[in-house]
């Protein structure tokens, strides 16, 4: 299939089949170019406005195709419906970051591939400066945290994770570590015999009063249980820097 | 004769519960816990999970023992007239409507076997060979409807539903003393219907020749073994293998009167299901295993074993 007119990187369509990545393109300035997005693609809130033309299970090919993309960044290129992208000649770019840096270079690469390499450096090298900053502010010892993913089934992060990493640069340590797997379904029992000091509850809608009650019933009354925002914390894009920030600060908090 | 195997089952269970007590994460003695985090994680976690699994696994076994009879057909289990499935359809749409609810999805599951079971009763009359057919033609219909709730579920509901579908018996909402009761009550029911079941198993018509009102005892099993099927799903999701391998495991043991499958399924069940469970949370700790991988793991293996070593 031949490229649509103007097939220039600078002219291009780009769908942003991903949270992160429909984040990390209107960081790097190619906001503009995005036509299409995958749902729960919410933030920046711009991008709410444009057409939902896939989930992280399946690409809406004909709803997707109608939009003339040249280029799709998918969060992982076996998803159903890419391979068709592909063949209706969508360049498909593939961005699932699991660390920090990798995000970083991330967006310097779609800032590369999508004509605006000035921009995504920059914007990289900015996060890059404020989470020196946050190593810097990190004391030596590290608290023991438990990463609650999920209630039920209970579920926490393995240590190749990408929440994992998020972890260690907030200067904790994450009592599954040992664990390969990228989320790990465990028992109280795991949790009560690792004695973490720290047990983080990403929020969404349920409540963490309920949350703290129960892991301090397991716990013991000391155990210190906070909320973080689930869209700053498990999306591997550029606001889980604002995510570390926040984490470090309530940490720091309450001693 | 009789001493010695109650004898042997008592040791057995004796076994399979130290096991299921002491074996996780770290061995505990069970009889010695100590103090602190052991004797909390033994008493509060471990026994908890243990009579869960013991109750569900016997109920299950019970199940399909009379289901067995019932249809007149080796293959079947509890799951078999698509009980599972609509119960299923019951627990996610409880999921779908009260997303935060710890017991929306038990309770949608409970309404849900139900809801199954009637469209079943209302076939019953028609025979076992076309119950049967029917049953397995609205487990088709469940697992569609399952299908499209779960293209429209959002991806963590999706999660929460895979995970129920497999079984899982470390559930804190529990009644535990309840779920034994009606363990004991299904138990007691099997017993009282066990002769029937005996004269069901020559034939319908030499059951009717004996005297028997085929169609209302055939009701009432049908009843009773969907009820339970209904109470061990909303307690712990959809578990595989055991209401199929666990009675034809007795009656490779016991032969095939009632009197006796029916007590050896109840307890048999039971400690199959302690046994996979303990698998579950202990080969890969501190990462946990679904239960429904780790009874197919373990009784599929065994059944065929006594299988060829029967002949």
């Amino acid at each position: 299939m031949l490229a649509w007119p103007g097939g220039a990187a600078a002219g291009e369509r780009i769908l942003a089949l991903a949270p992160h990545v429909c984040e990390m393109l209107y960081a790097v300035g190619a906001g503009r170019e995005v036509v299409g997005r995958g749902d729960y693609c919410d933030y920046p809130v711009a991008a709410q406005a444009l057409p939902d033309v896939g989930s992280a299970r399946r690409i809406y090919v004909e709803q997707a195709l109608r939009l003339h993309p040249t280029m799709a960044v998918v969060m992982d290129a076996t998803t159903p419906g890419v391979a068709q992208l592909a063949r209706a000649g969508v360049r498909i770019v593939e961005s699932h970051p699991a660390t920090i840096a990798a995000i970083l270079d991330d967006m310097r690469r779609l800032g590369n591939i999508t004509g605006h390499a000035v921009q995504g450096r920059q914007a990289a090298d900015r996060l890059g400066r404020r989470v020196k900053a946050i190593a810097a502010r990190v004391s030596g010892k590290r608290v023991s945290v438990f990463y609650e993913l999920w209630p039920r089934p209970l579920m926490s992060v393995g240590g190749d994770s990408f929440i994992a990493d998020v972890l260690h640069h907030a200067g904790l340590r994450n009592i599954f570590d040992k664990s390969s797997l990228e989320s790990v379904r465990v028992g109280v029992e795991s949790v009560l015999r690792a004695r973490p000091g720290l047990v983080i509850v990403p929020q969404e809608k349920q409540s963490l009063t309920a949350r703290r009650r129960f892991w301090r019933k397991w716990l013991g009354p000391k155990v210190r249980v906070i909320g973080m925002p689930a869209d700053l914390f498990q999306r591997p894009g550029p606001r889980v820097v604002d995510g570390l920030e926040l984490l470090v600060e309530k940490v720091g908090r309450s001693g | 004769m009789t001493g010695m195997r109650i004898m042997g089952m008592v040791v057995l269970i004796l076994i399979v519960m130290i096991i299921g007590l002491g074996a996780g994460e770290h061995w505990i003695n069970p009889l010695m816990p100590g103090d602190g985090v052991d004797r909390m994680i033994l008493l509060d976690l471990r026994l908890p999970r243990v009579l869960i699994a013991f109750s569900v696994g016997g109920l299950l076994a019970l199940a399909g023992a009379w289901f067995q009879v019932l249809l007149g057909n080796p293959l079947a289990e509890p799951y078999v007239l698509g009980v599972a499935g609509s119960s299923a359809v019951g627990a996610i749409a409880g999921l779908m409507l009260f997303p935060h609810s710890a017991v929306a999805m038990s309770a949608g599951a409970f309404i849900g076997a139900w809801v199954g079971i009637i469209i079943v009763m209302a076939f019953a009359h028609l025979g076992a060979g076309r119950l049967l057919l029917a049953g397995v033609v609205l487990a088709a219909f469940w697992s569609a409807v399952i299908a499209l709730m779960m293209a429209v579920l959002p991806e963590r509901g999706v999660m929460r539903t895979m995970a129920w579908m497999l079984g899982d018996v470390s559930r804190a909402d529990i009644p535990i003393a309840g779920l034994l009761l009606i363990w004991a009550i299904a138990l007691a029911c099997g017993m009282w219907v066990s002769r029937s079941l005996d004269m069901l198993l020559l034939g319908e018509r030499h059951a009717m020749a004996l005297g028997m009102d085929v169609p209302r005892i055939r009701r009432r099993l049908l009843l009773l073994a969907s009820a339970v099927t209904a109470v061990a799903v909303a307690t712990a999701g959809t578990i595989g293998f055991v209401g199929l391998v666990v009675p034809h495991l007795t009656r490779l043991l016991f032969g095939s009167l009632h009197r006796l499958v029916i007590p050896a399924s109840a307890v048999g069940g039971g400690l199959l299901l302690v046994l996979a469970d303990t698998g579950a949370r202990t080969l890969l700790a501190p990462a946990e295993l679904p239960v429904g991988v780790l009874t197919a793991m373990i009784g599929v293996p065994l059944f065929l074993w006594l299988l060829v070593r029967g002949r």
